[in-house]
């Protein structure tokens, strides 16, 4: 079976199962690193981004949390799930590069992006919903992109910000009313 | 224009790419993370780098620790030093709210056992909250609720006791311990300050500032605080040595003795002062500034002139002024027509124009009584004996339970509620008894052995069934930690709690699979390979019976307070609930399918292979022995109040059996493919599931006849056995994503719902009208047959085993059991 087949608790049991001082260093670690990396980084880039992160920062967040994940894929607990225990630690990333640029004024946390008729036309919709998403508040925020772009179920979500299904429902939904509100507004 | 349908989506669709994930970039970075690391370690040594490491690290940690030891001892021998001298105060009992702020600060924070209070610290205690405070081997204090007091002295230049505590509001109860030490304990209220030798009292102050003082013991002098006195020394009328003189020499103290209680008004007080400070400044203006000289001097003179002293002046204005005041007032009252006031207002002239000497009587100003039921009560709480006389011998100790929240008794008397602290003298020992609505009461007894003990105490549910059945487990961990983290017991917070929120989850562990469990009694009893198990609903193994070694169990049946159990090779197994063996009867012969006995009606039946059914009563006694040449691959049940006995053979005819007359009453040949699911029924129907086709009959147990049928599409060689709780018959499809259920009694479909991959079998609880399902992903799902309400839970692992009742569902996988909370509450966490 190849790489690509594993799922993604074998491909970490299979990095954990490695036995050498220096596992973690070695070739064949960095092959199911890799592949882990292909799997997820575009669903980490894009909650970074729609997090509120521009596009080095993102990248940067994201990478983070790689060599987080990888240099703590020791203590990973096997009989959880890999994603929400992954993304939670992404979203740590994000969410500490963030406050760390709010804090210095990096992020234009208040400004609010205009929303014509013009600027819904592919180009500008990513912008457009970007804009609208990185304005939520914090918690509705998280909840849209865990559930959007990491594509987790509801209980995976419940378990990497620890909340119950049963709030996520609500904020979720909230969320989406605000976004369509906003959207509606531009129209 | 948008729903949240297709917001969802459109979000989706646009996605950002992502700059081509350059994943050697990272590789590098994670790498130089190592060399770094490895860096680090270098730079202590090169060689034997990791022993060098060790030896700084051991002589860092030499040395905090000396450090540490060294300064926590100088601070506890200061701690005790100040204790015993009485310079400090020792907190022995804390109940709800109490709250300190150390001198010089306005900011409050909770106060705690063994915590000291100081010269200039004021404390704060809540609604039904208290606090007991200690001058070790001189005096316990007994603050009440809603009460604020402020330490204003504790000891003299000469070491002497010279304690003096400003009551601002509520109630302090104390006994200073006897004493010929010239120690002296006052309280002091704006009102009135009541001054002790050897005592048990207490002081109230009510919300306008009338003063109620309680003797339980000895005597207490009352009098008036005279405000105007300090006053006058700040306006520079009288120097600070004839304050107390005038003090003493103006008004005459009342003294309240023992069993009696006395009350001062505060307005009555008010007058006096007013008076007193005026007469203070005519005085002082015609005779100049008024000091202990002038004071003693006057008096000297007086004794051969019959001159008023200065004193005589001051009580003899005083009584004008008052007079005159209450002249004023007398009339007012009048006009009002408010006796109580006349009369109030006329002990205040009797107070200031006393028969016998030139002083003023407090005696008249204040109203006694005998002391209230609830003031001797209270007084109680401070008796001589509770007084600790040596520091050393005190142990902290602290009870928590899970859940907190718990009713304490202590020796029987309410203490308080958990988390809880009290001071107790080391050696001793205590009766602890835990007590609250829900949960099996608990009680203990403790020695205080330890400078500190910490117990935390599980309180179990109470079971719906009869307690006998519950097992009380007890957790006790005692630590003997010097260091405790004391956990914040002010905040309250409310949860709310939904279906399918995890109330625990536990780890279990089973070596072979575990077949379609019972639950009978708050207990699960299941079979994993040859042996029984027994769980509590609390997720323990309560007991775990190797049955039959080298076989493998069939599930277990439970009829008339017994567990029976077929095996693999035949054979029968009678347990009792607990989980004793009571008989078993080892037939030879193999089966080839692991069935399980067929009980009920004081009877079981046993099928085998080659030696057809045999019935044995519940005490083990052979009943009947039918012979069948096929085999018999479905359990059979004992229907009709024990009389018939249902089996199935292998050429899928069915056969009701006269236990009674011994001799075959009905056989029905309408299956063509062979019965291999057990039959499910009770007195009045028997169901047969015919797993080529997916089709369920209810027939006739008394003569075969056809009742009902139901064909279930897709339930054709369904793998999970059909089965039956509560006269619901729960049936998974073949692809083991469908969930029927159908009525036992008429065979109406009452539910077919799709599932994910189901990987336990179904359960039914009748108390709720629930079904719940365990899914291969790790899921529970409960849905109410009434109210089609539903909702999940997460487990984790694939569900092997599911049960609810009305308030909680449990899934069990082959490592762990889960307990989710069945319906919606709000707790106080």
């Amino acid at each position: 079976m190849g790489i690509k087949d594993l799922s993604d608790t074998e491909l970490i049991s299979k990095m954990k199962g490695l036995d050498s001082d220096d596992a973690i260093y070695s070739d064949v670690f960095c092959q199911y690193a890799n592949e882990l990396y292909v799997r997820y980084f575009s669903q980490g880039y894009n909650i970074a981004r729609y997090y509120g992160l521009r596009n080095d920062d993102a990248n940067d967040a994201v990478q983070n949390a790689f060599i987080k994940v990888l240099h703590s894929i020791n203590g990973f607990n096997l009989r959880k799930e890999f994603k929400p225990w992954f993304f939670k630690i992404v979203l740590n990333c994000v969410r500490d590069r963030y406050r760390e640029l709010s804090r210095h004024n990096h992020i234009e946390i208040d400004k609010i992006e205009k929303i014509s008729n013009d600027s819904f036309d592919k180009f500008h919709i990513k912008d457009t919903l970007n804009g609208i998403i990185s304005k939520l508040p914090v918690k509705l925020r998280e909840v849209v992109v865990l559930r959007v772009y990491a594509d987790l179920s509801f209980n995976e979500i419940s378990e990497a910000l620890n909340v119950s299904v049963r709030q996520l429902h609500n904020r979720l939904n909230k969320a989406y009313e605000l976004i369509r509100v906003s959207l509606e507004e531009g129209q | 224009m948008y729903d949240n349908n297709n917001i969802e989506k459109l979000l989706k669709e646009n996605r950002y790419e992502a700059d081509s994930p350059d994943f050697f970039k990272v590789w590098k970075k994670f790498k130089r993370h190592k060399i770094e690391k490895t860096e680090e370690v270098y730079i202590m040594g090169k060689k034997n780098k990791g022993a060098r490491v060790l030896v700084w690290l051991l002589s860092f940690m030499v040395i905090v620790g000396l450090a540490f030891f060294a300064i926590t001892k100088i601070n506890d021998a200061k701690r005790s030093e100040k204790i015993v001298s009485g310079e400090a105060i020792l907190v022995t009992f804390v109940v709800g709210n109490v709250e300190i702020s150390k001198m010089g600060s306005s900011a409050y924070r909770a106060l705690y056992v063994d915590d000291t209070i100081e010269m200039g610290d004021s404390i704060k205690t809540g609604r039904s909250s208290f606090c007991e405070i200690q001058m070790v081997g001189r005096g316990v204090f007994r603050i009440e609720e809603n009460s604020d007091l402020e330490i204003a002295r504790l000891v003299n230049i000469d070491g002497k006791i010279d304690s003096r505590m400003k009551l601002g509001q509520g109630e302090i109860a104390l006994t200073p311990r006897r004493t010929e030490r010239g120690d002296t304990f006052e309280v002091e209220t704006s009102v009135a300050v009541a001054a002790v030798r050897g005592t048990r009292f207490s002081v109230t102050s009510d919300e306008e500032g009338n003063v109620s003082v309680a003797v339980a013991e000895g005597i207490v002098e009352v009098k008036p605080n005279i405000a105007s006195l300090y006053q006058a020394k700040e306006d520079g009328l009288i120097s600070e040595g004839a304050v107390d003189i005038l003090d003493k020499e103006i008004v005459i103290p009342v003294s309240v003795n023992k069993g009696e209680e006395v009350k001062l008004g505060k307005s009555e007080v008010d007058i006096m002062d007013r008076a007193i400070g005026s007469a203070i400044r005519e005085v002082a203006q015609s005779e100049g500034p008024i000091t202990e000289e002038t004071l003693s001097v006057r008096t000297e003179v007086e004794t051969e002139e019959v001159k008023p002293s200065i004193s005589e002046k001051i009580t003899v204005k005083t009584r004008e002024n008052v007079n005159r005041e209450v002249e004023v007032k007398i009339e007012e009252a009048r006009t009002a027509g408010n006796q109580e006031e006349i009369v109030r207002l006329n002990r205040i002239a009797v107070a200031v124009a006393p028969e016998k000497s030139q002083r003023i009587e407090t005696s008249s100003l204040v109203t006694k009584t005998e002391l209230s039921e609830e003031r001797v009560r209270k007084l109680d709480n401070v008796s001589q004996e509770r007084l600790i006389t040596d520091i050393v011998e005190l142990v902290r100790f602290r009870i928590e339970s899970q859940p907190a929240g718990a009713e304490v008794f202590i020796d029987n008397e309410k203490a308080g509620i958990t988390p809880f602290s009290k001071n107790l003298v080391k050696g001793s020992k205590i009766e602890v008894k835990l007590v609250k609505d829900g949960f099996v009461e608990f009680s203990r007894i403790y020695e205080a052995t330890t400078a500190t003990m910490v117990v935390r105490e599980n309180m179990v549910a109470k079971a719906v069934e009869p307690a006998a059945d519950v097992v009380v487990e007890d957790t006790t961990d005692i630590s003997e930690t010097s260091d405790v983290v004391l956990v914040d017991e002010t905040e309250i917070k409310e949860t709310r709690i939904m279906p399918g929120d995890l109330e625990w989850n536990k780890s279990i562990r089973f070596t072979q699979d575990i077949k379609s469990p019972v639950v009978h009694r708050n207990r699960v009893y299941t079979t994993s390979g040859s042996e029984l198990y027994i769980l509590s609903l609390d997720g323990t193994i309560v007991n775990k019976v190797s049955v039959a070694s080298g076989r493998n169990l069939s599930a277990p049946v439970i009829a008339d307070n017994t567990v029976y159990m077929g095996s693999d090779r035949g054979g029968i197994y009678a347990y009792s609930l607990t989980g004793e063996k009571i008989w078993n009867n080892d037939q030879p012969g193999m089966a080839l399918y692991d069935t399980s006995p067929g009980a009920g009606s004081g009877l079981v039946a046993a099928p085998s292979s080659d030696k057809g059914i045999k019935v044995f009563t519940k005490d083990g006694n052979l009943k009947a022995s039918i012979d069948i040449s096929e085999q018999i691959f479905s359990s059979p049940v004992i229907a009709a109040n024990g009389k018939m006995l249902i089996y199935a053979t292998e050429r899928g005819e069915v056969i009701g059996y006269n236990l009674e007359s011994g001799r075959e009453a009905w056989k029905k040949d309408v299956y063509s493919s062979r019965i291999v699911s057990p039959i499910m029924g009770n007195n009045n129907v028997v169901a047969v599931f015919e797993r080529g086709s997916g089709k369920l009959t209810g027939l006739n147990p008394n003569n075969g006849e056809i009742m009902w049928t139901r064909e279930l599409a897709g339930a054709a060689r369904a793998r999970i056995a059909p089965v039956e709780t509560g006269n619901r018959i729960l049936v998974i499809d073949a692809n083991e994503t469908r969930l029927f259920v159908v009525n036992l009694n008429n065979g109406a479909l009452m539910l077919s719902k799709a599932y994910p991959k189901i990987s336990s079998f179904p359960y039914f609880s009748a108390a709720n009208n629930t079904v719940y399902v365990g899914t291969a992903n790790g899921q529970l799902h409960a849905y109410n047959l009434a109210t089609q309400a539903e909702w999940s839970g997460n487990v984790g692992a694939g569900v092997a085993v599911v049960y609810g009742d009305a308030d909680s569902a449990y899934a069990v996988t082959q490592s762990s059991m889960v307990k989710f909370f069945g319906k919606e509450k709000i707790v106080n966490q």
